[in-house]
């Protein structure tokens, strides 16, 4: 054979024995979530522990590192949203299993980076042009390789000691600029495809010897629109990568790497079985929610969100089954976010006395249906997949609720959370004269659900990140060109109940020093309640956006305001039914393109409260009427919904005549209520109203149809 | 007796000698613990706007779209309790949403009331 023969053999040989020609994600990583089996060096390790009290001791040093770390990390980053809480650091075992995170940050990380190191590990280690040394630093942030979506951007150093590979280290922040091809700020809402999503990062080595490679890190600044950013924070990454290598070398050499193996190893494990161990009480059953999200990103069309839990023993399995298909809007989100996704109820709404670790998600099986909106394939856009999930988390924590109320253990009965994250985004020139693309952080004031026992919390925390917070007013406003016009809890903004929910705000800002800005907004509930109720209770009321144009622009809001502002309600709503000021007013679904806006632009966004908890008669007349008294519900709400019956003039309420109210509105529900069948005889369509662009099942012959 | 009986959510328990659901609060007898415990209630669809104000005419007005969604509300016909609701677009199937292993959770009862009773 001649040589061009024989490369021509070769690479038809190559062709067929699948040499690829390029690496893509590896549908077994990913659809990894269990543990890896022990290596011999973790049976080795554990078997060197002869006093159990030594793993407390090292996982208490493990968490005190982390801690400090991503203490740093939030000081030196450049991140609007690692300032409030969306970052991790944590430590993963050497095959990849992400086995301590900080409590802080977004801990659901734990459950969906473990792919990232694997990757690592199967296709670099040994190739020869890249290959794992200690010093060597990876980054990542394409969501179909692990992680939640795009602007995540994870940073991994292996951990090495006396040349013996232990541990990765891990750095995750939330970055808000990916580069992508219409809107600022990393969220692609008017992707069709991935390819209109921005830079995305399949795991790759930016760095050796402990210094990211300059040509490399320009390679992603060229790509988009906030390149200090990007500089600045693969620095912060790396720095708390290394703050915790160091301290963990001093912890090695203090005690042993074989203590730091062996903690790993023995957190995933009783972590999976501890999880195990509280779910087994629960009563065996099917348990099953769905939710309804009303908003696709582009265009206002419904679609479904469903849960079924089948519970046996230990095993609790979670099936999507009758969820919407996969379709060519930003929401898709990989099956590793989506089970991310119930780990993260599991960490935050159940168990947040556990460590956690990938041992969360490892403890639950898992039968998702491919194709749908919550399994996508790598080709489909998912840079806003968290909505979807969001949406998701109402049903499932519903579900949830409902399976484990007989037995709950040290979990707390609860409705629904506020799930939904009403993002503002932004991006243009400040009244600094600097570029930036960003996320604000007032969606961070979710309202809490109400629990079994008591009222849920205001304006708590998004679902994803306990321990956040929604930034001042005064700090946005001197370093974008905005100005603040209220911040508010308005009336009625959550779900009523025996226990109410609570409730969130709303806030106003007009666009003011630059001509060259703009806002977008990427959230849903505009037509249907993003939260639902629990046992009776009612579920959360509609956030739309608001919005208006004053005619005569920033000068005409300017001499308003000069004059005493008449008619400004600090509520938006009323600003819409008064109309104060001349001008168009606009109201919508929360969701608009970031696109430029004009100076004077009012710009109303809400987030919403967490559902009730209880039938409302149930209340306590005196709640009610606190609520009422606090502007929390308006007197509408109080005379419909809890018939409470009050002294108008001391707003104070009338206990006996509210009973008399409530025996009087049984009777009518008695009333009114008809039996199941003629019930169904009425309400049933055997398809979806053609005006919704429904998408999902709609099978009144499923079993998990109240007909089954 | 209802100490005997298994509570299974906020207003709901099955009575282990009869395995049938029972209303919590009044005690009324829903219906086979085996079936949907929604077969044994009072139905009532309600308009939206009704629970969540609308705030003036027209469209997004803050309470849900009653042509998108709908609120089915569940009573127990002995006390006239709301036992659940549920958020759904007109006409769309009703969940069962709990399907509970009588015989397991009878089992798991008597298991229990034995290591009680050593
Ligand atoms: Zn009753």
């Amino acid at each position: 054979m001649s040589t061009a023969e024989s490369s021509t053999a070769q690479f038809f040989a190559d062709l067929l024995n699948n040499q690829p020609v390029m690496y893509g994600p590896d549908p077994e990583i990913n659809a990894e979530y269990r543990l890896r089996p022990r290596t011999e060096r973790e049976d080795e390790a554990l078997a060197a522990i002869t006093d159990p009290a030594d793993l407390s001791v090292g996982l208490s040093r493990v968490e005190a590192v982390l801690q400090s770390s991503i203490e740093m990390m939030q000081q030196i980053s450049a991140s609007a949203a690692a300032k409030w809480g969306d970052l991790i650091v944590g430590i993963y075992t050497k095959e990849g299993d992400f086995a301590v995170a900080t409590s802080s940050g977004v801990n659901m990380f734990s459950a969906t980076t473990s792919s990232v190191p694997k990757f690592i590990a199967r296709y670099w280690a040994d190739e020869p042009t890249v290959g794992i040394a200690e010093g060597d630093v990876f980054y990542h942030n394409d969501a179909n390789y692990g992680g939640t979506h795009n602007p995540d951007h994870t940073l991994l150093i292996p951990l090495f000691w006396k040349g013996e590979h232990i541990a990765w280290i891990g750095a995750i922040i939330h970055e808000g600029e990916n580069g992508a091809a219409i809107d600022p700020g990393g969220f692609s809402v008017r992707a069709t495809t991935k390819y209109g999503e921005g830079i995305r990062i399949p795991p790759m080595k930016i760095g050796e010897n402990y210094i990211v490679r300059r040509d490399v890190v320009n390679l992603f600044q060229n790509q988009v629109r906030d390149p200090m950013l990007w500089l600045t924070d693969i620095r912060s990454k790396l720095a708390a990568s290394r703050a915790v290598e160091r301290r963990l070398h001093d912890f090695m050499a203090e005690r042993s790497p074989e203590l730091l193996i062996a903690t790993m190893r023995s957190v995933l494990e009783t972590t999976e079985a501890e999880v195990r161990r509280r779910i087994a009480a629960w009563p065996d059953g099917i348990y099953r929610a769905s939710h309804f999200a009303d908003c696709t990103l582009m265009e206002e069309r419904l679609f479904k969100l469903s849960v079924e839990l089948e519970k046996r023993g230990d095993r609790l399995t979670v099936r999507t089954k009758g969820s919407s298909p996969s379709i060519d809007r930003a929401l898709n989100a990989q099956a590793h976010f989506t089970r991310a996704m119930v780990g993260n109820l599991f960490m935050n709404f159940l168990y947040g006395d556990l460590p956690r670790t990938a041992g969360f998600i490892a403890a639950l099986d898992f039968e998702l249906e491919p194709g749908s909106i919550v399994t996508a394939d790598s080709e489909q856009p998912s840079s806003l997949s968290l909505l979807t999930m969001f949406s998701l988390n109402s049903a499932l924590h519903q579900a949830v609720t409902k399976a484990m109320y007989a037995v709950p253990g040290v979990a707390k009965p609860m409705a629904p959370w506020y799930p939904q994250v009403p993002t503002l985004q932004y991006g243009g020139l400040t009244q600094h004269l600097q570029v930036t693309a960003n996320v604000s952080t007032e969606m961070n004031a979710a309202g809490g659900g109400a629990l079994h026992d008591r009222d849920g919390e205001h304006a708590a925390g998004p679902i994803f990140a306990p321990v956040s917070d929604w930034g001042e007013m005064e700090l946005r406003e001197a370093e974008l060109p905005l100005l603040g016009l209220w911040r508010r809890i308005p009336a009625d903004n959550h779900g009523f109940g025996k226990f109410r929910g609570g409730a969130s705000v709303e806030w106003a800002y007009m666009l003011y020093g630059s001509q060259m800005f703009g806002f977008g907004l990427t959230s849903m509930g505009g037509r249907f309640p993003v939260t639902g109720g629990m046992f009776g209770g009612y579920g959360g009321s509609c956030t739309p956006l608001t919005r208006i144009r004053p005619s005569g622009g920033v000068d005409a809001v300017r001499q308003w305001l000069l004059d005493g502002g008449k008619g400004l309600s600090f509520e938006a709503s009323t600003m819409v039914s008064s109309q104060p000021i001349a001008g168009e007013y606009l109201v919508g679904n929360p969701m608009q393109p970031a696109d430029p806006r004009v100076e004077g632009d009012i710009w109303i966004q809400r987030v919403g409260g967490g559902g009730g908890y209880g039938d409302p008669l149930e209340r306590d007349p005196e709640a009610a009427m606190l609520d009422l008294r606090r502007g929390l519900i308006s007197p509408e709400v109080a005379t419909q919904v809890y018939r409470l019956v009050w002294d108008e003039e001391r707003m104070e309420a009338d206990v006996e005549a509210t009973e008399a109210a409530r025996a009087e509105e049984r009777r009518a529900r008695l009333a009114r209520g008809r039996g199941y069948d003629e019930f169904v005889a009425a309400w049933r369509a055997d398809s979806p109203p053609e005006h919704l662009g429904y998408l999902g099942s709609w099978d009144w012959a499923d079993p998990g149809a109240g007909e089954g | 007796m209802s100490s005997q009986r298994i509570r299974v959510t906020e207003y709901l328990e099955i009575d282990p000698e009869s395995t049938t659901w029972h209303c919590e609060r009044c005690g009324h007898a829903i219906g086979p613990a085996s079936e949907n415990y929604k077969r044994g209630l009072l139905l009532h669809d309600r308009d939206p706007r009704e629970i969540h104000p609308a705030r003036f005419e027209g469209e997004h007005s803050f309470a849900p779209d009653p042509s998108w969604c709908r609120i089915v509300e569940y009573y127990c016909p002995g006390c006239g309790v709301q036992l659940e609701t549920e958020y759904l677009p007109p006409g769309h199937p009703l969940a069962h949403d709990i399907q509970i292993d009588v015989d397991a959770l009878l089992a798991r009862a008597s298991e229990i009331r034995e290591g009680q009773a050593r």
